[in-house]
């Protein structure tokens, strides 16, 4: 009979185990590598058979900062420096990829140029090292109140400025297996994962919560308040459904944005983020018509850069050190810097998404002094985020 | 048997039942025509749909509904403006012979980016401001009003722009498996690929439509069921005409064919398919034009329904 019981508690150990993977709601799959960023790892406690969560503490993470001119190229090797695409996903995953659209370019204008929106060929490349690595489909989307020509063509920029001719020429070499799409037209249900704010919950599209492998491509983005950076982890505000949220998702905004940004990631639990910086936005961004001023990078250290990590906290830590250069004031802990001072990404730190610490992330690729730059923070006393 | 293992057993069959024997449960939707309601607000038609509309703000009215299965549910509304420099605002209270149960809001974007000629735009929104109400069996009233403010994140009142109109109230139940809590969304038939046309914004409707006006012209979708359960396909059709739609549900667990008649009308109907069981999985549904006569679709839900347990 013991060994029955024994029997019966390791298979619900491991049934747990495969349905906290499962449900995303803490985490991902364990992780196999030293520098995934977190887990959940349940133990059996022999005097009771109960099942106690572990947390594991973070080790290490790594970020991947390549520059150069050809955009596509520099992705898949920022990509590589983490070890290749494969390490990421594995064979017939489903992967979400979260683009950073939001709605630039209504105008007339080129987002693109403007360094509103994540570069197509950015995009592209990294769509293209899924379909490489084995994922069975590759679904770029966002989350879109307007009608959706508007947002993904037509008057928005060049036609085919967005991602879409190159997904084209994709699909053509590979089958068709990447898809451009708006949530709101695609989202079959919300999942409802646990957030710390007064929502109690947030409502995520089943496309995003249930993909096996989450990307976020933003643009290297200084942003008015109440955030100074635009980043990785803010860009998923983009999957939220502003049929629940209000367009632009006031209702979040309401229930305090920085805890629902944490609240969204550790939900969606991200795999990998890229960051374009081919093109950015300085000043009040997010976009052109909020005050932004384009950055044309190149033209600022003599090349574009892709800077991409599988921890969100230490890759948008690491992008934010890069364009801050001179911002002040900063902690004592110089090992924090302008990081601690932006208030999603050290409550994301605080609450064991990832690391901010300068010490715990290795960089690979360009060292960081050659890089950084200082860009015109937000004028509307957006910086610091005071603890 | 030791007494000490007992314990380890019961926790053990509590696991087991939270894991494999716990059912997906979910209450059937709720719809109340806004065109029913009581009060201030006019009753008229809008872009073919028969509403309840308001120029004037905290005006209200209100809607009767009865809450027969207790339950949490979200509730979101079909309305329509034309807004175009300041931002319209629903309210709503939801109470019963006990009082105020719930309060709630929604601000929609305006319309800026259409152009001026344009007739507006319907919006499916939600009221509810938390992630869902809990609703107590018995009547229920929905009263509801609007008004405009300067911006979404501005507080300060302006004077509206023009009427904001109701189509629909939906009580839409949130689906409960376990621990696990989701709200199901509507289908978009533009989504679809085959023969029907697809119009990205449709001038006369004031929405995103697929429509067909021959016979055999096909549609299919996709769709992603969440749990096994008894569905009803809902959808917001126009056929000024008596129509008729072959629905096929298709997957990987089998396939399911029924046929949907229409009775023409002049303004929008609101139908709804016979009861099918559906595995969890993925999808496609088919739709056939089985008539020539012209029809257009807005929007589709398949939801849950219990009916089939009575």
């Amino acid at each position: 009979m013991k060994i029955f019981v024994k029997a019966i508690n390791i298979l619900i150990a491991v049934l747990l185990i495969f349905k906290f993977s499962k449900n995303k709601v803490e985490a991902s799959n364990p992780p196999a590598e030293e520098n995934k960023y977190s887990s959940i790892l349940l133990s059996l406690d022999k005097k009771t058979g109960s099942i106690i969560p572990v947390e594991k503490k973070i080790i290490n993470s790594q970020v991947s900062i390549v520059k150069g001119n050809d955009l596509y190229s520099i992705t898949r090797k920022a990509i590589n420096l983490l070890g290749g695409m494969k390490t990421i996903v594995k064979k017939g995953d489903k992967v979400f990829i979260k683009p950073n659209y939001v709605s630039g370019g209504l105008d007339g204008h080129d987002p693109v140029a403007a360094g509103e929106i994540a570069h197509p060929e950015v995009v592209a490349s990294v769509a293209e090292e899924c379909i490489k690595a084995g994922a069975k489909e590759v679904v770029i989307g966002e989350w879109v109140e307007r009608p959706v020509k508007i947002n993904f063509g037509g008057k928005e920029g060049k036609e085919g400025a967005q991602v879409k001719h190159l997904i084209d020429l994709l699909n053509k070499k590979y089958g068709k297996k990447i898809f451009l799409i708006n949530l709101m037209e695609h989202t079959a249900y919300f999942r409802y994962f646990p957030s710390k704010t007064t929502l109690k919950f947030l409502a995520i599209p089943n496309l995003v919560a249930d993909a096996d492998v989450v990307i976020s491509i933003p643009s290297l983005k200084t942003h008015h308040k109440p955030s100074p950076v635009s980043l990785g982890m803010k860009n998923f505000m983009g999957i939220m459904p502003s049929v629940l949220y209000g367009e632009p998702r006031y209702k979040l905004h309401q229930a305090g944005l920085h805890q629902v940004l944490v609240d969204i990631n550790k939900a969606i639990s991200p795999d990998l983020v890229v960051i374009s910086a081919g093109f950015g936005m300085e000043g009040r961004g997010a976009s052109l018509f909020l005050g932004g001023k384009s950055v044309d990078i190149s033209k600022r250290i003599g090349g574009s850069l892709v800077i991409a990590g599988t921890d969100p906290v230490a890759t948008d830590a690491t992008a934010t050190r890069i364009i801050t250069k001179d911002w002040n004031p900063l902690p004592e802990d110089q090992n924090l810097g302008t990081p601690w001072y932006v208030n999603h990404i050290r409550m994301a730190f605080e609450q064991g998404l990832g690391t901010l610490d300068s010490s715990k992330i290795l960089i690979l690729g360009e060292k960081l002094d050659n890089v950084k730059m200082n860009w015109e923070c937000s004028d509307d006393n957006v910086y610091p985020e005071l603890p | 048997m030791n007494k000490k293992m007992i314990p380890n057993i019961f926790y053990s069959a509590i696991f087991l039942f939270n894991l494999f024997l716990t059912p997906a449960y979910s209450n059937p939707i709720l719809v109340v025509n806004a065109d029913s309601s009581t009060g201030k607000w006019s009753k008229g038609v809008i872009t073919g749909r028969e509403v309840a509309s308001a120029n004037k703000p905290l005006i209200n009215s209100e809607v009767q509904v009865y809450i027969e299965n207790p339950g949490k549910y979200q509730l979101f509304s079909y309305v329509h403006h034309n807004y175009r420099e300041t931002i319209p605002c629903i309210y709503v209270e939801l109470y019963n012979d006990k009082g105020v149960l719930y309060r709630g809001s929604h601000r929609i974007e305006n319309i800026w980016y259409l152009d001026k000629d344009s007739p507006g735009r319907w919006f499916m929104v939600s009221l509810t401001q938390d992630p869902y109400w809990e609703l107590p069996e018995g009547n229920l009233t929905i009263r509801f009003w609007a008004d405009a403010v300067k911006s979404i994140w501005s507080n300060d009142k302006a004077s509206m722009e023009g009427g904001i109109s109701i189509d629909k109230f939906f009580l839409i139940p949130i689906q409960e498996s376990g621990k696990n809590l989701s709200l199901p969304w509507l289908i978009y038939p533009e989504t679809g690929n085959g023969t029907w046309d697809i119009s990205d914004y449709h001038s006369g409707y004031a929405t995103n439509l697929a429509e067909s006006s021959k016979n055999a012209q096909m549609l299919t979708i996709s769709v992603d069921i969440s749990y096994p359960d008894y569905f009803r396909l809902w959808g917001s059709v126009f056929s000024s005409l008596d129509n008729s739609l072959g629905m096929t549900i298709w997957g990987n667990k089998g396939e399911r064919k029924m046929e949907v008649l229409i009775k023409g009308r002049d303004n929008w109907s609101f139908i709804s398919s016979d009861l099918i069981y559906l595995d969890q999985g993925e999808y496609k549904i088919t739709l056939e034009h089985t008539n020539s006569n012209p029809i257009s679709i807005d929007y589709l839900m398949l939801l849950a329904d219990k009916d089939h347990q009575g």
